[in-house]
């Protein structure tokens, strides 16, 4: 299968796709992140805040993504719930400077977590704007949030900076990982 | 009665964002507010501390402090220029001044003009400088004044409120020479808008003045643009409509009154309180207005009572819970002095807080970049944060206020036996005879009561005291066969609090022992630490005989013992000389 599948890698023909949510509260970097991760020449050098959602589609790690950046804003957040049936994966966006605000991301995340919709589908967790001053770490974040309590899925949790991309590179590695593995050949 | 059947418990609709135990915040509601400072939309709290600084939150952590010049009373947010981006304009009343800040800088200062004194008051301090009457004589001129209604000066005030001849000899030769001024004070301040309802759109100033007058200020703060003059001084104000279009402004005075000032005049629709406002809001059509004895009435606008909302304690605040961009709710937050903040819709109750620190001062609105957040100040000085979950339900129940009904299905009552009746039939004969047994033993049990008590009071004995508001635990045992014997002494501090200067004397009969310490100067004692002493004793008597040995606990402040105990001494044995 390596063989064939860096060869089809290759040429571009057998990447798999996959679907990915990507939630979190407004302005904690989730359409930033995105664009970090597109091809350099499509990225787009200044954003606005997203009103409803984005779909975005890039190759990474081998698979061929479909990114639906929600808006994280109050009133779109009730949007985020018709996507969770069919996608292979989450990634989760928390802004780890907005101390004020982690109740809120925990009850949005509960929220997710207790909806019906939500299988067993992989949830990346990334503490966001970890280049400024009194950004709380993973570890807070876990802890604030209560991570630990998700036993029934896969996750994991990595600080980046969406605006060199530090960090996102060995997240996205994970989530293609783990994405992999779930979705049959 | 048993107690109103409660709703099931739902999950609160309030998330706990943060809390400053340690903040050392001194603020009412007037002098909080929730802004958004540099019109980039996180929105911070800005507080006027009464220990005259301005201090602004941002996130988790205190950004900047500002010295102000005086004690503040209220502070308002304006928006005095339409360029964007939408920085707003900070006022700050205190004193006679409103203070205007432009990006937290001092910009400028509006000063309430004085109101003109009255005759009477005026001729007293004149003939009272020119020798022409003497203090008293002022005095009660001054007072017959007030009493027939003139707003007296401060002045005025001060001298009749001193009480020495020579203090006020004294305040009089230091006014001497300097023209009597009626300078009024700010009580109250709110924002009305110009001509368009939003958030940011243009404000103008409305104060309220001890001397009764309501003042509209244009929207730059300088000129006053219609002044109404109240019967009674303002406290609160509530505001609706916009300035240039249609408006009223509700006033709760200190006379237990509210008035309403209608586009432009006082109009004749007065609210009379059966207690003192201390708080205000309004919710659509409706004034809501808290009074001293733990009551929230409910008035339409037009001065028709709708309801009341009755309390379990003191209101500390009120404010009103609003929001408008996700979802229309429009409910009341009510902070009581028993540390609860209950949230109602119309007249059901939804979700209550329970704080340590009961809330004093209480803001709701955006904070940070959500819409919906709640900080509260409380009496101790703690800041509390809390959110409103986004899917929070806010429907009241449904259920028709009123009786549960519960109450419509019948008891299931046991038929009158033959005993019940009997019994009946005795009390209604001998009622009188009932009455005088009831009373005799009511007069027995207070004579016991009585008793005990002074016997509390008289004790200080037992293994165990309460006298002089210490509680303190003394065990005593005795060691050794004799002559020489150790008593050994454990004392405990079962109060909360540590225990200082407290002394041990022992007693005995010195016939028959020898005691090695007769005082010992006890250290600290700290709560539930157990403190080990001893003593020494000897016994002298050849035959050894046993008598008791008494040990008290002692304050210097109080005649009565703080405990003792009385230590049985075992028969010694005799020491055999050869
Ligand atoms: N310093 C810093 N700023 C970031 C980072 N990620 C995002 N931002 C900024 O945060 C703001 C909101 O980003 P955006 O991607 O629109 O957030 P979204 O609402 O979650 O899509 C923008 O001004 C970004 O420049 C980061 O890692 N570090
Ligand atoms: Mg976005």
């Amino acid at each position: 299968m390596g063989l064939f599948s860096g060869l089809f890698g290759k040429l571009g023909v057998s990447k798999k796709k996959v679907k990915v949510l990507c939630v979190g509260l407004d302005n904690s970097g989730k359409s930033s992140i995105i664009n970090q991760l597109k091809p350099k020449k499509t990225a787009a050098t200044e954003l606005v805040p997203t009103v409803g959602f984005a779909v975005e589609e890039f190759a990474k790690n081998n698979l061929n993504f479909t990114v639906f950046d929600m808006s994280g804003q109050g009133r779109y957040r009730s949007l985020w719930e018709h996507y969770y049936k069919d996608v292979t994966g989450i990634m989760f966006v928390v802004d780890s400077t907005d101390k004020i605000r982690m109740c809120v991301a925990k009850d949005e995340l509960d929220t997710l977590l207790a909806h019906a919709d939500v299988r067993n589908v992989p949830i990346l967790f990334l503490a966001n704007k970890m280049d400024l001053p009194l950004a709380m770490t993973p570890v807070d974040c876990v802890a604030v949030m209560e991570l630990d309590r998700i036993t029934d899925k896969p996750w994991h949790i990595s600080a980046t900076n969406a605006m060199t991309g530090d960090g996102l590179d060995e997240a996205l590695t994970w989530l293609a990982d783990q994405m992999s593995r779930s979705i049959r050949y | 009665m048993s107690a109103p059947i409660a709703a099931p418990p739902q999950r609160s609709p309030w998330l706990h964002a943060w809390r400053d135990p340690v903040a050392n915040l001194k603020a009412f509601s007037p002098c909080m507010r929730l802004v958004d400072l540099n019109g980039d939309g996180d929105y911070k709290l800005i507080v006027a501390d009464a220990e005259r600084r301005l201090k602004v939150y941002r996130n988790t952590s205190l950004i900047s402090e500002n010295v102000l010049l005086d004690t503040p009373v209220s502070m308002c947010v304006t928006y005095t220029e339409t360029s964007k981006p939408r920085v707003p304009s900070v006022a700050v009343a205190s004193g006679p001044h409103v203070f205007i800040y432009r990006r937290l800088r001092p910009y400028y200062k509006f000063s309430v003009p004085p109101t003109p004194l009255a005759q009477a008051e005026a001729n007293v301090w004149t003939k009272l400088h020119s020798g022409a009457m003497d203090i008293a004589e002022a005095v009660d001129a001054l007072v017959a004044a007030r009493d027939g209604g003139t707003l007296l000066t401060t002045r005025s005030v001060d001298l009749i409120n001193t009480e020495a001849l020579d203090e006020r000899t004294a305040l009089v030769d230091a006014w001497r020479g300097a023209p009597l001024t009626h300078q009024t004070v700010i009580t109250c301040m709110e924002v009305i808008r110009k001509n368009m309802d939003e958030e940011d759109a243009l404000s103008q100033l409305v104060l309220g003045t001890e001397a009764g007058s309501v003042l509209v200020l244009d929207v730059t703060g300088v000129t006053i643009v219609n002044r109404f003059q109240l019967p009674s001084t303002p406290v609160y104000l509530a505001i609706t409509g916009l300035y240039d279009v249609e408006y009223r402004l509700v006033c709760a005075c200190r006379n237990g009154s509210i008035y309403t000032i209608k586009n432009g005049e006082l109009s004749g629709t007065v609210v009379e309180l059966e207690a003192q406002p201390c708080g205000l809001a309004r919710i659509d059509k409706h004034i809501l207005v808290a009074c001293m004895g733990a009551v929230v009435h409910a008035y339409h606008i037009k001065g028709k009572k709708s309801h009341s909302l009755f309390m379990p304690a003191p209101v500390a605040a009120i404010e009103v819970l609003s929001l408008e961009r996700m979802r229309s709710v429009k409910a009341l937050l009510v902070s009581l002095h028993n540390g609860e903040v209950r949230l109602y819709v119309d007249k059901s109750i939804i979700a209550t807080i329970h704080l340590d620190d009961p809330a004093v001062g209480m803001r709701f609105g955006a904070y940070g970049r959500e819409e919906a957040a709640l900080a509260m100040v409380g009496k101790a000085g703690t800041l509390v944060i809390k959110m409103l979950q986004r899917t929070a339900n806010l429907e009241s129940s449904g259920a028709p206020p009123g009786p549960p009904p519960e109450q419509d299905i019948p008891l299931a009552i046991p038929k009158k036996t033959r005993l019940y009746v009997e019994q009946t039939q005795r009390e209604r004969e001998q009622a009188t005879e009932m009455h005088r047994i009831f009373q005799r033993d009511l007069c027995k049990l207070r004579l016991n009561t009585a008793r005990a008590y002074v016997k509390v009071l008289t004790d200080g004995q037992g293994a165990q005291s309460y006298t002089v508001g210490q509680s303190v635990r003394l065990t005593a045992g005795v060691q050794g066969l004799g002559p020489l014997f150790k008593l050994r002494l454990n004392l405990q501090n079962l109060g909360n609090k540590p225990v200082v200067d407290l002394e041990m004397t022992f007693s005995a009969n010195t016939m028959l022992y020898k005691l090695h310490t007769h005082v010992l100067q006890l250290p600290l004692l700290l709560p539930s630490v157990t403190y080990r002493c001893d003593c020494d004793v000897e016994s002298i008597d050849e035959a050894g005989a046993s008598d008791m040995v008494r040990v008290y606990v002692c304050t210097p402040t109080s005649k009565v013992p703080v405990i003792s105990a009385v230590v049985t001494m075992p028969l010694s044995e005799v020491i055999m000389d050869g």
